[in-house]
């Protein structure tokens, strides 16, 4: 028994030593950030803004609704790079900041047509930081997004985060996570979206209100900011990559063309099949759609086999806009934002190193046909709209 | 009433096997001589302050008296059947009955006591005596009569305070062998269980019963046991947990080796498993061995009610357990090491309810488990009057107060409360997640989820190691018996379980296979 102890002991103690797991953080001695935001300053210096809650502010705001402390701080740090800046903080923090629960990043704009990967580059190398976080490219300061206050939510980077989950709901704005863009930055040949955002005023008489809105899709050729996509633009980006889930089309009432009528799409997915025809890239880009007669503005009766067909065919040139928009856009900024690459290479793995390099040549070129195979199925509870009815029975105009 | 009964049938089952169970190196027997008054000194010398002892001198017979006395130990016998069954018939013996050796004559045929014993020497006369039997001297004779006629204070079978059930039975154990074996008797009527008695104990002489079932039980286990107990040469066996603590398997294991239970179903549903039951005289508690891992979830309820939520109810045991052993451990390693474990909401949640409280998380963890743990322990030795003086002033202190005070944050209370309350849920293993928990909290606040980690897995080596008197102590699990596992993981209808578990038994088959109920075919007839 003796010998027994004597080894277990050790081996106990050397066991817990060996790791070197010593790491203990009391959750009072951290600063949690919710959300990054990164500028450049005038200097040239990295300008990071870090979204701190303030665990005492939540606790009593619980009882007492609404106090009007904000339960989140807001610190702006300079530095020579990154991690720089984020250390620099802690003259300005009490406690150390700890990034393990941020769940957002904000670039500016001014910084992102520089160029972003100089700045993700501690964000992906650090194992605080977490690779799901969602980015934002703003056209403000990042600082300002993150300095806005959101009504529903006490921690403004929280809305931002669900805000970017509900993206599926309009399919009007991309959803990114920081692993897409590394992805993207680790292919060749992709380039990449990021969805916007934007302080609007709520209510013009009081400056205050303010309130943060996903607006339009930053383009990036690499990790270089192009352009922007209007929301429009962006569902046809969407479409191609198989991203539409949810969302409206707003097609004119058959019979009442001076009216809409808003198609819920319930269902959708897309593939893209490439086709090498003498040397030229033709990419077929089929969408199948299930929709839903989800509202009608006019008074025709929508619910016949006739009515659906043209609705259909609404649908139809309706998506066929979408995305040769899109397709035509990105042409002229060069940007392979549609992931037509893995596509093409996967299809045709030997003619694939000479196109590879000149990818962005040979982007340029593809033409797109687009199939579009929507289904209207189901009406909700109406049968004909909702409008009073007159005398004779007959819908009133 | 019903105790009464109980004890008078026992009676009758006195010491029939001839073979003593151990040798035990008694030194010199001292026979008995054929004068009375000498056999009277030698009492007397062997208990020379005795203020209890009764000795009763009589003549039997009127025409040639024979000298006899009666010697018994006051308040151990029972005074009534006495003087009934052995005084009266002996005072009215006339001479003519007398032919022949008086002691055989009185031994046959006039004392009307079920159990009566001739025995030679002084030793045996003293343990008689001290054991509460009368034991009859006759003059002219060097043999003494022992007439079992004991009777003293004894709590009646109650329903015991520990393992109380809703369905099923409510009789349970009481400080009195005879009682217990009884209790057990009526349950499994049948010539094959077998009843060994000992005694254990140089001061108490206490009386031990080794009981199995010839044929289910494996014989090597029963002889491990005898020879396990016959080991023991201690002053003093006050309570079974005396003998579990020297029949170990693992004396220094923080997991038993040896089950104890107080009522007659469950002891009897362990011996029909192929277990063998140890009961202790002066105790209600009998210890069953082997003792395995999975008996601490098993209930006895489990088998009486339907399968069904029989099932669940295990699943929710075993769930328990690992909540009173880990939760704290883990709550102190993921706040303190792993803030990225946590969902965001609840790490705010957590963040802002321990905001403000002064010490570190595990210190506070330490607090309040010992804080708990002498509440648990006030309030079990506390008089049953006070006992809710207890409980309120220990809701009050260790919940809400200790977190208005701000000394401590309010996810800690829960955590503590429901460990507390889990641990409760196998009672059987108090003990252990009580100081599981303790060693992984400490471990967890050395290197967090890696400590909680190297204590689970320290803790499953150590389990792995462990045997019961030849039956490893994780089975059926480790080693993996498919069919045990019908009592482990899930608990099969009575109808299904068909085989006693493997480990402790050769003979497996309980029943035949096909005892599912059916619809009876034709339902119209």
């Amino acid at each position: 028994m003796r010998r027994k102890i004597t080894l277990i002991i050790p081996t106990i103690l050397l066991l817990l030593l060996l790791p070197g797991c010593w790491n203990r953080r009391e959750l009072n001695t951290m600063a949690i950030v919710e959300a990054v935001g990164v500028d450049r300053a005038n200097d040239g210096q990295i300008v990071v803004s870090l979204q701190i809650l303030k665990p005492s502010a939540i606790k009593s705001s619980t009882s007492e609704k609404a106090s009007g402390t904000k339960s989140v701080w807001v610190v702006t740090s300079k530095g020579e790079t990154v991690f720089d800046a984020i250390r620099n903080a802690s003259l300005q923090t009490d406690r150390k900041a700890y990034f393990s629960h941020n769940t957002v990043y904000v670039l500016s704009e001014e910084l992102a047509r520089n160029g972003i990967s100089d700045e993700l580059d501690l964000f992906s190398r650090d194992s605080e930081f977490r690779k799901l976080t969602y980015v934002f490219i703003t056209r403000r300061k990042a600082e300002d997004i993150i300095r806005s206050d959101y009504e529903q939510e006490k921690i403004p980077a929280q809305a931002i985060e669900k805000l970017a989950k509900v993206t599926y709901a309009a399919s009007k704005v991309p959803k990114v996570q920081l692993i897409d863009l590394l992805k993207n930055f680790a292919s060749k040949t992709n380039d990449s979206i990021v969805p916007g955002i934007d302080i609007i005023q709520e209510d013009n008489k009081n400056p205050n209100e303010e309130s943060l809105k996903l607006d339009g899709t930053a383009i990036l050729k690499r990790d270089r900011m192009v352009g922007w996509f209007n929301e429009k633009e962006t569902r046809g980006v969407l479409w191609v990559l198989g991203k539409v889930k949810s969302g409206i089309i707003d097609i004119a009432t058959p019979g009442n063309e001076s009216k809409k009528s808003g198609i819920e799409i319930i269902r959708a997915d897309s593939n893209v099949v490439p086709e090498l025809v003498d040397g030229n890239l033709i990419m077929t880009i089929n969408v199948r759609l299930d929709g839903n007669l989800g509202e009608e503005m006019g008074s025709s009766d929508l619910v016949k086999p006739e009515s659906f067909d043209e609705i259909e065919k609404q649908i139809d040139t309706d998506i066929k806009e979408e995305i040769s928009s899109a397709v035509s856009k990105a042409q002229n900024w060069d940007v392979d934002i549609f992931k037509f690459a893995p596509d093409v290479h996967r299809k045709y793995p030997r003619e694939w190193p000479e196109l590879e390099r000149n990818w962005r040549e040979e982007f340029r070129k593809i033409q797109i046909n687009i199939i579009v195979d929507a289904k209207l199925h189901w009406s909700g509870y109406l049968k004909k709209p909702v409008q009073p009815k007159n005398t004779e029975g007959e819908v009133a105009q | 009433m019903l105790t009464k009964i109980i004890r008078k049938s026992t009676r009758k089952k006195r010491r029939q096997s001839s073979e003593p169970l151990c040798q035990n190196p008694s030194g010199n027997p001292t026979t008995l001589s054929k004068k009375l008054e000498d056999n009277r000194q030698a009492i007397l010398n062997t208990f020379p302050k005795a203020d209890d002892l009764v000795i009763r001198e009589f003549t039997i017979g009127s025409e040639a008296p024979v000298q006899a006395f009666a010697v018994m130990i006051f308040g151990l016998f029972n005074e009534d059947s006495v003087n009934e069954n052995l005084f009266k018939p002996l005072l009215s013996v006339h001479n003519n009955q007398l032919t022949g050796s008086t002691l055989e004559i009185i031994k046959e045929s006039i004392l009307s006591v079920s159990s009566v014993q001739e025995v030679q020497t002084l030793e045996d006369t003293v343990t008689g005596i001290l054991s509460g039997d009368t034991v009859l001297f006759i003059d002219g004779a060097d043999r003494a009569l022992i007439a079992s006629i004991r009777g003293f204070a004894a709590r009646s079978v109650e329903e015991p305070s520990t393992e109380s059930v809703i369905r099923g039975p409510r009789e349970g154990f009481v400080e009195s062998l005879g009682t217990n074996i009884s209790l057990i008797r009526r349950k499994i009527k049948n010539p094959n269980l077998m009843v060994e008695k000992m005694t254990v104990g140089r001061q108490t002489k206490t009386s031990l019963a080794i009981v199995h079932i010839q044929g289910i039980a494996n014989d090597e286990v029963v002889q491990e046991v005898k020879k396990r107990i016959c080991r023991i040469e201690t002053d003093s066996v006050l309570e079974s947990g005396y003998i579990e603590s020297f029949i170990e398997d693992a004396p220094y294991s923080l997991f038993p080796t040896v089950g104890n239970s107080e009522k007659p179903d469950i002891v009897s549903a362990k011996l029909l498993e192929g277990r063998v039951a140890i009961l202790t005289d002066g105790t209600p508690l009998v210890l069953t061995v082997p003792y395995l891992f999975i008996e601490a979830f098993q209930n006895s309820e489990d088998y009486y009610s339907r399968p069904y939520l029989a099932t669940f109810i295990r699943w929710l045991r075993w769930l328990a357990f690992f909540i009173s052993t880990f939760v704290p451990a883990l709550y102190v390693a993921i706040t303190t090491y792993h803030q990225e474990l946590l969902p965001t909401s609840l790490l705010i949640s957590i963040a802002s309810a321990n905001e403000g409280s002064p010490f570190p998380t595990i210190v506070e963890a330490l607090l309040m488990q010992i804080a708990y743990e002498i509440l648990r322990e006030a309030g079990l030795r506390l008089p049953k009057a006070v006992g809710q003086a207890v409980s309120i002033v220990g809701a009050l202190v260790i919940g809400e107060a200790a977190v208005s005070a701000g000394l401590v944050g309010a996810p800690m209370v829960v955590v503590v409360a429901l460990t507390g309350i889990s641990s409760f849920v196998v009672p059987a293993f108090t003990d252990v997640t009580t100081i599981a928990r303790f060693v992984l909290l400490i471990l967890s606040s050395f290197s967090g989820l890696y400590g909680v980690m190297l204590g689970f897995a320290g803790f499953v080596i150590h389990q792995l190691s462990l045997r019961s008197f030849g039956v490893p102590y994780m089975s059926p699990l480790v080693p993996l018996n498919g069919s045990g596992l019908n009592d482990v993981i899930i608990r099969k209808p009575w109808w299904a379980m068909t085989s006693r578990p493997h480990s402790l038994s050769r003979n497996t088959t309980r029943q035949v296979d096909s005892l599912a109920p059916s619809p009876p075919e034709n339902p119209g007839n």
